[in-house]
């Protein structure tokens, strides 16, 4: 049981902490990038996210095994907790799922290729034209439009607080659950 | 307030352990995959943020450490042991970080925009193998740190 309560407690530790370290500091040194570097950054560092979704799930199967396992030994506030800190692992995977889908919709680039030295009307969430300089060989991420990609990078951004938020309160819920008394 | 110590204690030093292993899954990976000058230049841009979250979160969680220890006089002995262990890592955390990373981020400052300095590779290994270092000895502490507190309980 107290192994059991030590590795919850880690682990969700663990998760908040990255999740924090990812919204306080992985959001705004992405802000600092530009475009297409920032877009290849959020695609090499999507593995974060998934990593928290993994941590969130075995956060709440944990909580879920002292539950059920140790009923008995667990009295009534401390169930309540950990109920709560279920809740919220869900939570916390289910924004790391979203984070990872939004990462995917903006990972298709459109390649524009030709000597274009006019107007390119790109049809898509954008109906409007992208002017493509010389002997373009242009990719723009997300939909073809910088306002379409960066539509997607602040939701993105969005969901890497929400993922803080979600798992600090999970950490906290744990902590106090398996905590004196 | 020894209990909200011990609670507080855990949740700073699962800060610091989660925050040391996002570098080490996220970042050092991701700038394995990337151009060195963009490497540099996303190193510097993230730094920049935790260099405000993580030295501060690293010395409170050894404050609230020893707080704990000095305040509640009815812990047992492996409580006691757990604490102290933690803290020793906690230690290791800031130690490393001093005299190796924050130096080695300094110098990647200083160079200019697109520049990949000779040296490059050399502060890279160095900065990753350091950086493993304090990540493992911060997983440490919280594992001892958590372990303490659930001790508490019995």
């Amino acid at each position: 049981m107290d192994a059991v309560w030590v590795v919850l407690v880690a682990l969700s530790g663990i998760l908040a902490g990255a999740a924090v370290n990812n919204a306080i500091a992985m959001v705004p040194a992405l802000r600092t990038l530009e475009e297409m570097t920032d877009h290849d950054v959020r695609r090499a560092w999507s593995r974060v996210p998934g990593a928290c979704v993994g941590m969130s799930a075995a956060g709440a199967g944990i909580a879920g095994v002292v539950l059920l396992a140790f009923a008995h030994q667990v009295s009534s506030g401390s169930r309540a907790l950990l109920i709560a800190g279920i809740v919220l692992s869900i939570a916390t995977a289910c924004v790391g799922v979203a984070a990872i889908l939004v990462e995917g919709a903006a990972r298709e680039p459109i390649l524009v290729e030709g000597a274009a030295r006019e107007p390119i009307l790109v049809e898509g969430a954008a109906r409007e034209p992208i002017l493509v300089e010389g002997a373009a060989h242009e990719r723009r991420p997300g939909g073809g439009h910088p306002s379409a990609y960066r539509a997607l990078q602040r939701r993105w951004d969005a969901l890497q607080v929400l993922a803080a938020v979600f798992s600090l309160g999970m950490l906290a819920c744990n902590v106090v659950a398996a905590g004196p008394g | 307030m020894a209990d909200s110590l011990d609670v507080i204690r855990v949740i700073l030093a699962g800060l610091m352990a989660g925050g040391l292993l996002i570098v080490e899954l996220g970042l050092v990976r991701t700038i394995r995959g990337l151009a060195q000058a963009t490497a540099i230049r996303l190193h510097v841009a993230f730094d920049h943020y935790v260099e405000w979250s993580m030295p501060p979160l690293t010395i409170a969680t050894f404050l609230v450490g020893v707080a704990g220890l000095i305040v509640n006089g009815s812990l047992s002995g492996e409580a006691v042991a757990l604490i102290v262990a933690g803290l020793v890592a906690t230690a290791v955390v800031a130690a490393i970080s001093q005299f190796i990373n924050v130096p080695l981020n300094a110098r990647m400052r200083k160079w200019g925009h697109g520049t990949v300095p000779p040296e490059y590779p050399g502060i890279r290994r160095r900065w990753d193998r350091a950086h493993r270092a304090r990540t493992i000895a911060g997983q440490i502490a919280l594992v001892c740190f958590a372990a303490a507190l659930v001790s508490t309980r019995i």
